[in-house]
């Protein structure tokens, strides 16, 4: 696991490079979805959360739910596509854990992915981790919110 | 650089709000140009924030039976009551293409400093504190909201008191004062202030809308170009209003978090402390400490403020009042940090051990008096 400016990226997951979502293939061939450390640190604590129901299709980089945070209301995008299997129960009425725990308790949902083989291509993982999020924090440091 | 300037009086909320999501969703995508519009809305009308319960936040049957119109708006924070004399300001924006989240903790500030600055040229000093307040001397005068779209546009929305009747406010809004009377008008009054107060004069919607267009061109290096929305954009916000803003599906949602309120009382050589916390799973979203000590009230809003949408974690509650303890020693020196900062942990125990499903939050421009 990589330490980077107190925010762990762990090198087991894959990262979406803009929306900073992450995804894991687990061994029964669904994908755990959530948030990563850098854009938690971004949004602040996490109070409310809402999610599409188990059953919905979703795409690569479409939203599938929403949060209010400390800083804003934002919708939540999809690191790859698939259709919903399930839901963490425990973070909708309990949104803090996501905050507490991004990569363990806090996970958003699990989908059967459509396309992981070639859409997982696309997404940061291994080795790139450590790069990838050492010039991330720097971008966030550096650059604005809008052109 | 250039931005559209749009200016409107008296629209509907069901417009408003589905011509600032249309215009966020399209200049995210490339299809509208950057837009501030200034407005005021039809009077009167109640606005929940994002996530809240309608229930708990606003009288419902008095809004119904004195034609107050309620909405929900996209952007997060507290229920607001917005009309004739209150300036609302939508700046959408397309948001970096890289990115989701971008310094969301900044933004926020930097949009608030389009109305800073342009109170600032009225001769009045204001500053952006906690999570979305404009406050002048502690008392707050605007609200700030900040949504982004699936599309990646930013929609920046702002309420600003001109002027406010308190009474019709305290009406509308839940609170969590028993009666209202004079006592709880002129308490409320104390943490509230409009512009019309603050210049001592009766300066028009007109006016003051005029001079925020001048602030944020200043503030964000931009021209700005009177102009109203195109057609297609308006069949687009007509659609969305159909659908969204007056469907009541989106308007009397429920949310899904654990939401609890608890309170404690602790007796002190420096007076008795009372302690109230709102949580939203384990995020205070609200926070008020009272009681009979003394201590200045800024300071007090200070450290209430600084709970606002914190982590209900006990140790970061200590490390946060204890930083602002630190830094208003002398308005605070009649009161120790470790008996506030004991009762503010033991009122979020308490809530925390008690999940209601309806808690009584306040509404966003109410904070009882810091005296009780």
């Amino acid at each position: 696991m990589d330490e980077n400016k107190n925010m762990e990226f762990p090198l087991d997951l894959h990262y979406h490079s803009s929306n900073h979502m992450w995804a894991k293939k687990n061994d029964n061939g669904e994908v755990t979805v959530g948030i990563d450390a850098l854009a938690l640190d971004s949004l602040g604590e996490i109070a409310y959360l809402s999610l599409k129901e188990v059953g919905t299709t979703v795409k690569k980089g479409e939203t599938f739910g929403s949060l209010e945070s400390a800083k804003m209301t934002t919708e939540i995008f999809s690191p790859v596509s698939g259709v919903i299997s399930s839901l963490n129960e425990s973070v909708e009425p309990n949104p803090h854990l996501i905050n507490e725990h991004p990569y363990e308790g806090g996970w958003l949902m699990k989908l059967t992915p459509t396309d992981w083989d070639s859409e997982s291509q696309s997404l940061i993982s291994r080795e790139a981790i450590i790069e990838w999020s050492i010039a991330e924090v720097k971008r966030y440091e550096k650059e604005n919110l809008f052109d | 650089m250039e931005w559209r300037l749009i200016n409107q009086e008296g629209v509907s909320d069901s417009f408003g709000l589905a011509s600032d999501e249309t215009a966020a969703l399209r200049v995210g995508k490339g299809e509208s140009p950057p837009t501030l519009r200034l407005y005021t809305y039809e009077s009167h009308s109640a606005l929940v924030g994002r996530f809240q319960t309608i229930q708990n936040e606003l009288n419902i049957g008095f809004c119904s039976e004195n034609g107050i119109r309620i909405n929900r708006r996209p952007t997060g924070g507290g229920a607001i009551i917005m009309g004739e004399n209150q300036m609302g300001v939508a700046l959408t924006l397309k948001g970096s293409k890289n990115d989701s989240y971008y310094k969301a903790r900044n933004i926020m500030e930097k949009f608030s400093q389009g109305i800073t600055f342009t109170l600032k040229s009225l001769g009045i000093e204001s500053s952006f504190r906690g999570k979305n307040d404009i406050e002048v001397d502690g008392r707050k005068i605007a609200g700030l909201g900040l949504h982004r779209t699936s599309t990646g546009g930013i929609l920046f929305h702002a309420s600003i008191l001109v002027d406010l009747d308190i009474e019709l406010m305290l009406n509308v809004l839940k609170t969590p004062f028993k009666n209202l009377n004079e006592k709880t008008v002129r308490m409320v009054s104390g943490r509230v202030t409009t512009l019309r107060k603050l210049l001592s004069n009766d300066i028009s919607v007109n006016e003051f809308s005029s001079n925020l267009a001048k602030g944020f061109s200043a503030v964000f290096g931009v021209a700005l170009v009177d102009d109203e929305y195109a057609v297609e954009e308006l069949r687009a916000a007509a659609k969305l209003e159909s659908e969204k803003y007056l469907n009541s599906e989106w308007v009397y949602q429920k949310s899904k978090s654990n939401e609890s309120d608890g309170t404690a009382k602790l007796k002190t050589n420096g007076g008795f402390i009372e302690v109230s916390v709102e949580l939203s799973g384990r995020t205070i979203k609200k926070a008020h400490i009272g009681g009979d000590f003394y201590a200045a009230e800024q300071a007090l809003a200070d450290l209430e403020q600084s709970l606002y949408w914190h982590s209900a974690d006990e140790k970061k509650i200590h490390n946060t009042l204890s930083r602002v303890f630190s830094e208003r020693t002398d308005e605070l020196s009649m009161i120790s940090s470790s008996e506030i900062i004991a009762a503010v942990q033991k009122a979020v125990k308490n809530a925390s051990q008690k999940s209601v499903e309806t808690s009584d939050p306040y509404g966003c421009f109410v904070t009882p008096d810091a005296h009780v």
